[in-house]
This record gives structure tokens, sequence and C-alpha cells, in this order.
């Protein structure tokens, strides 16, 4: 199975490496979320960018997980 | 005239601060229907009352602070309006603010107070119990926010009092002068803290016991304990449970949807330092109501204890500050923003407005148009000493603080054509964070605004976001100009009506639909209304806003963004190569709106249907 590093942002020093059985980002995003125990919206950044929900990570990528917050 | 309306006390206090007269007037019942309250009264009765020539910080103006059927009806995130011709824009001046002064004036008897006049030195109003008193307060001018309230708290032997109150900003008539109720929440748009000001009120405090009658209590409250659970189910509201609005600020800088180097600039590598989940981890954190009054499960206001700036509680920068005043002006270290926000508050200033005028002035001083022989230092990106000192040079007419205080629009035209061109705001009012290159509709939002550039006048980028309005027919993102037009009026009429009934956004879009709105709205006034009739009081009452913007002289081609936004594309980031498309959105706005593309009027045919109680001519 794939495997990916995953860091909770603000917590930018601990680093979670996770096997995972899809490389959907919509798909990670709820696999993580479960074993994170997260609520709440979150969003996957790579390379400074937000993934789009249809979008594919990688093999071995190093992502950061956000908590989407819509403010004012 | 009527005594008893549900959802209201039924007086309003009249004050004359030219010859120092109270009265109590009656609410107005035919217009509590149309125009259902808060603003939308506000809006309505500032209408008989200015023109074209009411000179905005003269005695002729009037400031009308107005409260809504659910304030403190239904305690979840009640907001007040304030209300009256703006000193930055010389067309409609609105803030709306949370916490619990509103709540305590409706408990004082009152459901607002009408401002005319002028004193000739410094007074203070204390609403207590049913009973208004026009007081001295020669010995309170000068002294910031907080002082303030805690003189005044303790003249009345009343700490339970709310305190409306201005700093120095207003006192000095700095335009972008902000009112702050609470000790901590800010009425800060469109310079209704100089108003103030300008009728020499420093303050207002209000304390009271009764209770205003709901039409179904037992409705009310079973409606309620649904409300207060909502947010706890939303993503939105845990998102906004976690960190308050600063926490969207790391989400937004990844989607481009943040304003960096006034707006040039698509990335900031420093944005790390200043999210608010940083802070909240730095620092130690609380999470709050906005007001002691307050029942709210969603609690956004947040607090930080920063032990290099003060040892009490400090307001945690919002979302808007940590952009126009952190990634805007490039200022990458918490703590300084910590400061410059708890100034900002202090000397009762607008930290959107602030954020957006120095800005301008660091461009200006990058390009050799301000040099730092005018300030009497050097005012470089991202330093955070430069930028205290100008606050402090803008809440005292101090220097080159003079021409800031005038608000970017002004102060870039005593510059000149070149200072013009960077200029960032819309009719005058400087632009909240929200970008108009990431998502179009929040530029229309802005250009269409009947306050200048608001993100509380149709909040869309929550829609282009994802929060959809799926009891209005938005069940998808708009993805082409006619839906985001659509989404823009759907949601301007919106904000309308919620800022007029006294509701907090942040409690409503992604927490509940309009549906239970409306049922809530039934319960306490027991006017039948289903969501189309809640979407119609707020069209009337943003028709009501244009009318009276057109009264004052709005031309339409005031009705629009700043280049930068439409003609100058970011090199980089989330964004890069995008412009907003204005006139192809607007041109379709004002089609929809039925708005003559010559004059900017509404038709006749619109304005009839609507109901409005005044004539398009």
């Amino acid at each position: 199975m794939p495997t990916i590093k995953v860091r909770v942002y603000p917590d930018l020093e601990n680093v979670v490496t996770v096997e995972v059985n899809t490389l959907v980002v919509k798909e990670v995003l709820e696999v993580l979320k479960d074993l994170l125990r997260l609520q709440g919206q979150y969003a996957i950044v790579k390379n400074g960018r937000i993934l789009s929900n249809d979008e594919y990570i990688s093999d071995d990528d190093d992502i950061t997980l956000i908590q989407v917050v819509e403010g004012g | 005239m009527c005594s008893v309306v549900f959802g209201f006390s039924g007086k309003l206090l009249d004050v004359d601060l030219s010859k120092g007269e109270v009265k109590t007037i009656g609410l107005r019942e035919d217009w509590s229907r149309l125009y259902v309250g808060g603003s939308g009264y506000a809006t309505r009765l500032l209408y008989d009352l200015i023109s074209k020539e009411t000179e905005p910080l003269s005695p002729d103006n009037v400031l009308v602070i107005m409260t809504g059927p659910f304030v403190d009806t239904f305690p979840i995130s009640p907001k007040t309006a304030f209300v009256t011709k703006s000193p930055l824009t010389g067309y409609l001046g609105k803030s709306m603010v949370g916490g619990s002064f509103g709540a305590m004036l409706k408990r004082a008897g009152f459901d607002g107070i009408v401002l005319r006049g002028a004193s000739r030195k410094p007074v203070y109003l204390a609403v207590i119990d049913g009973q208004a008193e026009i007081r001295d307060a020669s010995h309170l001018w000068g002294k910031d926010v907080l002082e303030t309230s805690k003189i005044i708290k303790e003249e009345l032997n009343n700490q339970k009092a709310k305190v409306a109150a201005i700093g120095p900003a207003g006192e000095n008539l700095v335009r972008i002068a902000a009112v702050i109720t609470d000790e901590r929440r800010a009425a800060g748009r469109t310079g209704v803290g100089a108003v103030m000001g300008s009728k020499k009120l420093k303050a207002i405090a209000a304390y009271g016991s009764r209770k205003v009658n709901v039409y179904d209590r037992e409705r009310l409250v079973h409606l309620m304990r649904e409300h207060l659970a909502a947010p706890l189910k939303s993503p939105r509201g845990i998102g906004l449970r976690s960190y308050g609005t600063s926490g969207g600020l790391i989400s937004y800088a990844m989607d481009g949807n943040v304003p960096i180097k006034n707006w040039t600039k698509g990335v900031f590598d420093k944005v790390d330092n200043i999210t608010g989940q940083t802070l909240q981890k730095v620092y130690k954190s609380r999470g709050v109501a906005c007001g002691t009054e307050v029942v709210c499960s969603i609690q956004c206001h947040k607090e930080l204890q920063v032990s290099g700036v003060s040892e009490e509680w400090e307001k945690c920068p919002e979302f808007e500050t940590l952009a126009l005043i952190g990634t805007n002006l490039m200022i990458g270290n918490g703590e300084s923003l910590v400061k410059i926000n708890r100034l900002c508050d202090r000397l009762g200033l607008d930290t959107i407005s602030t954020g957006g005028v120095i800005a301008w002035a660091m461009e200006a001083y990058e390009k050799g148009l301000i040099r730092a022989e005018d300030l009497g230092f050097e005012l470089k990106w991202g330093d955070g000493e430069a930028v205290l000192r100008l606050v402090e040079m803008i809440a005292y007419r101090r220097g080159l603080g003079d021409v800031l205080a005038e608000g970017v629009k002004r102060a870039s035209q005593r510059i000149g054509p070149e200072a013009e061109k960077f200029a960032i705001h819309v009719k005058g009012l400087e632009l909240p964070a929200h970008h108009p290159r990431r998502y179009h509709s929040i530029g229309l939002a802005y250009a269409t605004s009947n306050i200048g550039a608001s993100h509380l006048q149709g909040m869309t980028m929550l829609v282009e976001r994802g929060i959809l309005l799926p009891e209005y027919g938005i069940s998808e993102i708009p993805k082409d100009i006619e839906s985001k037009v659509r989404v823009t009026i759907i949601h301007q009429n919106l904000c309308a009506f919620l800022d007029s009934a006294g509701l907090c956004k942040f409690g409503v879009f992604g927490i509940v639909d309009f549906n239970k709105i409306a049922e809530e709205y039934k319960a306490i006034t027991g006017i039948e209304a289903s969501k189309e009739d809640i979407l119609m009081a707020g069209e009337r009452i943003w028709y009501l806003e244009r009318l009276l913007n057109l009264k004052l002289g709005l031309r339409v081609e005031e009705d629009t963004l700043p280049k930068r936004f439409v003609e100058e594309p970011l090199e980089e980031g989330p964004i890069k190569g995008v412009t907003c498309p204005i006139n192809q959105l607007l041109e379709l706005f004002y089609r929809y709106r039925e708005l003559d593309p010559r004059n900017g009027y509404p038709s006749e045919e619109r304005i009839r249907k609507l109901g409005l109680d005044i004539s398009v001519s």
C-alpha cells in the first residue's frame, strides 16, 4: 500500500507516516480524518497549495492537513 | 406608532445634542414590518433626515443606533447597527457590532437611539432602566476606550452596564474611526466613530432589566436549543469554535484569498507565523462569546495571554486584521500584530481601513511619493514598529498621520494622481481581505455594496468556497458569470435581512438554513414569514439603501473595483494571471437588479412590487 507523510497544522514538527489504500485527495482526507479523529472540514496542502478533491497525491508524498475555517 | 410590537420594546430615544434634549419616540410598526428593524429600520429613519448637502461631520448629520427583533430575544450572536452618513464615502454608513451593548439598550427600555446635532462640550449618554441622561464627559475626552468604559462604569456604580465608546481617533474626527462596545467589539466600518466624535459624544452606557415580549416563547425556546446545537454539527461551526475567524488565514492564504503587499503579491513566506492556529499554539488562549449576555455555542471571540504585551487577556486579532495589517503590510510577527490590534482598539480605529491606508502609504514610500523626512522615520514593508508609530499618528492626526486619517481615497488625492492609482477602495471605503481576483463574486459584492467595499454585505466568498444555499436553489459552486451574479444578489439580500433582524452571519451561513430563520422570526415577532419572505424583506432593504445613496448623489461609475484587480494580474501564487471581470459582472447585475445603467436608479415597477414606502423619484 502507498505510504504518505502527514503533518497536522500547526504542529509541523510532528510527522505521522500513514498507509493509505487510495491516492485520491477526497478519499485520503476521509481516511486521515477518521484515523486522526479530526472534526470539521480539512484540506490537504502540498507545496503551498490546497489540492482539490479530485486531484491525486503520490506515494511517499509529504502533505499537511489544515482545518478549513470559514471566517469573515 | 404603536405601544407593543413583539420583539421590540416599542420605544426609541431621540437625542438632540445641540439642545441637550432627550425625548422618547414610538417605534413605527409599519416600518418594523417593512424594514424588519436594525439597519433596515435605521436606514429608513435616516432617509427622511439627511440629504445630499448634509456634511457627515457636521451637527446636521444623524447617527442611528438600532437593534433588531432578534437582539436580546434570541441571545445567540446578536448584532446592533450603527447607521449614519459616512464621512468616508458620503453615502450610507453602516457598521454592525456584536457583544451585549444592544441587548442592554433594549433591557434599558429602548430599541434604538437617534442622535442629532452636536454638543458644545464633551458628553456621554447614560441610558439606565428607562431613563436617559446627558452627562458631562470633559474628564473622559482624550482617554482611550478601555479607560473610558472603566471610569463610566465606576461613575454609574454599575459594572454590568455596557458601554459604546470612541477613543482619541473618533474625537479627532479620523474618518476611519470606530465605536468600540463591550471594551472589545468594534463597530469599525465607514467612520461611525468620527460621526460620534463630531457630536462630542464620547460614549453611551446602557443598563436595564426589562424584558421584551415575544410572540411564542415556548416555540422560541425550542428553536433556540436547536440553533445552539447546530454549530457543533457543522464544519463551519466547528472551525470557528476551534480558532475563531483568525483560523481562516492559513487556508485562505493557500488558496490565494488574502491581500499581500497592497494586493500586488501572491505569496507571503511568513504567513505561518501569524495564523490563528499558530498564535493559539504559541500563546495561552481561550474562546468566549462576544458579550457577557450572549449565549453562543461558537464562541468565535478568541483571547490570548501574551506576556510581552500585557498581563491581561488580549483579543486575538480577527482574520481581517491578520490579513489587512499582517499579510498586506507583510508583517510576519504575531506579537507585533497583537500589539497593533490592541492599540487600534484602544484608540478606536477600524483595523481594516487602518491596514488599507497604511499599505497604501508603504507603497507610496516605496515609490518615492512619501519620504522618510515627511514621516520622521522609514516606512518599509514588514516593519511592525513603524506601523505602531503610524497608528498613533493617525489617531492623533500628527504629521503625515493627519493625511492618512482622511482614509485612503482622500489621502491619495492629496498626494496626487500617481498615488491614486494604488489607493484600494470602493466609494472611499478601504477593501476587506477577501480577494476579488480569487472570488469574482466578492469583487461584484464590493463594487455594488451600498456602504462601499464590505465583505459582510454579501458574503459570496462563502458560496464560492462551498457554503451553499440549497433552500434558495444554490446547490453548487457558481462557476460562470451568470450564476455568480445571481449568488451575489441573493447573498446581498440575505445579509440586508440579517443586519436588520440583528443576527450574526457567523451563526447562520453554513450553520442553519433560512427555513429555520423564518420560523425563529415568526416565533419572535408573530409575523408569518417563509424563506421567500425573508429574501424579499432583504431585497426591499437593499433597494432602500440604494435609493438613499442615489438621493445622496451616488453615480453609476462608482459601482466599480480598483483597476488593480481588473488590469493587473499577479505574477505568482495560487491566482497567478487572474483578474476580476467586473464589467461583465456589473452588466448582468444591473440587468437582474433592474437598475438603469445610465443613472443607477431601480425601475419603479421593482420598487412598487417590493412595497417600499418611498418612490423612485
